[in-house]
């Protein structure tokens, strides 16, 4: 590392001495070239001077960039030390190491994990217990089978298989679990940064499988687009294959399937795909309901036991004991009051909400936090609001007012961000009481939050109270943001309505076109009452100028007149 | 040539009847602003704050041809044969319906400039009803 950056210290004054060299040496050239060159090289000289003098600076921080990288080695250190001082141990006791003929649990081959500890994900459960999802590097993975040979090493390569280490809340260990990521179709393809187990977005379609560190299987779930459909439970048919299941032995909200296990990896060696079949299994589906489950307590610490004894036993301080686990968590869930709603879920289908989310934590840093929001389609406490976010149990509700919709695609987009925002500066709040943009802002808001939140006698003023602090900061800070977002999503998704508007807009304000300037002003409704706002409205021009606050009621009003491509 | 089609389509549609339609008048003239929303196309908007919203607006203008908005001519008696309905009399709930309501009724407005000029006064005096969207301005909390 010090020879490296002795390097970079070397070229930088290298190049600026050039430089320098070349701008002296313009002057001499100067005297003979009068008409042309003292204007260009100089200028050139000193442009190029400024550019490398700025990388030289920006180089000089990179320590600094490097610290988080430092940072989360040192936080994953302690795991690494224990894993690699109890892997030998990590089998559940009294049981064997490959498939179980006399039961009907699933056990499959055991083979030594590799985690890849420069790719973790940093979170923490709901009840509080630290966890590291460390990628794997094997190459090795199981999938369940989809009955063609393409089709499952298609599968095999866009699944994902991560371990998950499980900080116990008083002892100094850190229970590992295997979990694997079956994407249904190749657009949830993802990469191990994008999706974890807190935190699987909106989009992607598929079944997390969790398994022990000795490939025991624990517990599976069935994910579609922002929903969590159901539970399930795989069982090993044996030898005699696939028997069948009277419906009187089924749960209604159950169903099964049949599917055999398939061990895939590829061979470099070869170039060839090599698939070993493992067992045929049984598996129960069992629908479960919101975001916690049907079964979760209060807050959704929702443990899953599996059937009668897995995970069971406390096993001694050494030895493996399976963490119980609460449900995986979406960033987003999409509830069946917006399915049902075939609009609705039109847009919410072509809304990127976790790209826009990240967008937005990128601005708050709470891009690890691990927020989740509920979106759903209802009554809104305040009859006249186009949407609002309220905290329950530690999720972000968002409700869109049902009797609101009569208006544009777009203008309902604009609501469902605007209520993301939301949920991401309470996110900011609750982690940090910190968000960076503004030097005064946390201590500001802790104040007001204090002294007024906390002597408002009702809870309405309360809630009244912080959505305008929210307002405030998200017009100070958040627009530029959300207007992008709301540009991407309209240029993407409604193409031809983007174009047509684009032209049309040509005469009204925008003669280059639609720019992200008209997004942002339809954001600026609702937030009358924030500083920046009043600040905006304030501004006088000479006309024919028209003023930020014509412009923006102009563009509010051109909106207004969209369409809706998702239908009525 | 389309643009003729055009037209000449919009020429032989039906005028619409107001019966069907409500029509407004514009009555509390000093308070509504007016804003020319699109130059080419004599798009406009007349905007105004009320108690209960921090802006209302009525506005003529559309971005497809498929939505755009008719124009009617009328004598001021006429008018007021078809109970109108005076802007300031709406109520916080009036401007909710009218924006957002499952009532497709169409909405003429007679302009405020128009309403407080002097042609008001004038006998057998025609005016332009002009088709409007309404729109109220609401928070997302």
């Amino acid at each position: 590392m010090q020879i490296q950056n002795s390097l970079l210290r070397f070229s930088c004054i290298f190049i600026v001495t050039l430089l320098i060299f070349m701008f002296l040496k313009s002057k001499f050239i100067l005297f003979k070239s009068i008409f042309v060159l003292p204007y260009f090289l100089p200028r050139v000289g000193i442009a190029l001077f400024l550019f490398v003098l700025g990388s030289c600076v920006q180089d000089s921080e990179l320590p600094q960039g490097k610290q988080s990288e430092l940072d989360q080695t040192a936080q994953i250190a302690p795991v690494r030390a224990w894993f690699e001082a109890n892997k030998g141990s990590l089998r559940l006791p009294e049981r064997g190491s490959n498939f179980r003929t006399g039961s009907q649990e699933l056990i499959l081959p055991f083979f030594e994990k590799e985690p890849d500890w420069d790719k973790v994900h940093h979170y923490f459960f709901r009840d509080g217990r630290e966890v590291f999802e460390v990628s794997l590097e094997n190459k090795e993975i199981f999938i369940p089978s989809l009955g063609e040979q393409q089709q499952d090493q298609q599968l095999a390569r866009r699944s994902i298989q991560n371990i998950l280490f499980v900080k116990h809340p008083t002892e100094a260990r850190f229970d590992p679990l295997i979990v694997r990521y079956y994407p249904d179709v190749e657009n949830s393809k993802r990469d191990f940064k994008d999706i974890n187990y807190q935190m699987i977005d909106e989009k992607w379609s598929g079944t997390v499988d969790l398994f022990t560190y000795d490939e025991h299987f624990f517990i599976g779930f069935e994910i579609y687009k922002g929903r969590i459909l159901a539970t399930r439970k795989v069982e090993v048919t044996g030898e005699g294959g696939r028997r069948g299941i009277s419906p009187e032995q089924l749960d209604i909200r159950c169903s099964v399937t049949t599917t055999d296990w398939y061990q895939v990896y590829y061979n470099y060696e070869t170039r060839s795909w090599v698939t070993l079949v493992l067992s045929p299994t049984r598996s129960y589906s069992c629908a479960v309901g919101g975001p916690q489950g049907e079964d979760s307590g209060a807050g959704g610490n929702y443990s899953y036991l599996p059937g009668d004894s897995f995970p069971s036993g406390g096993g001694a301080l050494g030895s493996y004991n399976p963490p119980d686990v609460p449900l995986p968590m979406l960033r987003i869930y999409i509830d069946s009051s917006i399915k049902d709603n075939p609009r609705l879920d039109c847009i919410v289908g072509k809304l990127g909400m976790s790209a826009f989310v990240n967008s937005i934590a990128e601005l708050t840093k709470t891009k690890d936090k691990n927020t989740n929001s509920i979106l759903k389609l209802g009554a809104t406490k305040k009859s006249d609001a186009y949407g609002e976010t309220k905290n329950v149990d530690g999720f972000n509700e968002i409700t869109i007012n049902n009797s609101l919709l009569n208006r544009p695609d777009l203008m309902i987009a604009r609501t469902i961000f605007h209520e993301l925002a939301h949920a991401e500066i309470m996110a900011a709040l609750k982690e940090n009481r910190i968000t960076p943009i503004d030097g005064n802002f946390p201590a500001n808001l802790d104040l007001y939050i204090t002294f007024y939140l906390n002597t408002a006698a009702d809870s309405t003023k309360k809630d009244d109270l912080l959505g305008n602090r929210h307002h405030n900061y998200m017009a100070a800070n958040l627009l530029p943001v959300m207007g992008r977002g709301l540009m991407n999503f309209h240029r993407e998704q409604f193409p031809e309505e983007f174009k047509q508007f684009s032209d049309f807009m040509k005469d009204a304000g925008y003669p280059k076109g639609l720019t992200e300037d008209f997004y942002m002003n339809l954001f600026w409704e609702g937030l009358e009452t924030t500083t920046a706002y009043k600040q905006m409205a304030a501004i006088t021009v000479q006309p024919p100028f028209l003023s930020p606050f014509d412009k923006m009621k102009n563009d509010l009003w051109n909106a207004g007149k969209l369409t809706k491509p998702c239908g009525n | 040539m389309w643009k003729l089609i055009l037209l000449f389509t919009l020429w032989l549609a039906p005028t619409p009847s107001p019966s069907d339609s409500i029509i407004l008048i514009a009555d509390d003239c000093t308070q509504w602003t007016m804003s020319i929303l699109h130059k080419k196309k004599r798009h406009f908007g007349f905007s105004k704050s009320t108690p209960d919203f921090h802006l209302v607006g009525l506005s003529h203008g559309w971005i497809f041809p498929e939505d755009s908005l008719s124009k009617i001519n009328m004598r001021y008696a006429d008018i007021l044969e078809q109970n109108p309905r005076y802007t300031s009399k709406l109520k916080k709930e009036d401007w909710i319906e009218l924006a957002y309501g499952k009532d497709k009724k169409k909405l003429f407005l007679l302009r405020p400039d128009d309403y407080c000029s002097g042609r008001r006064f004038v006998f057998n005096q025609e005016f332009t009803l002009y088709e409007v969207k309404a729109s109220v301005w609401l928070p997302d909390d």
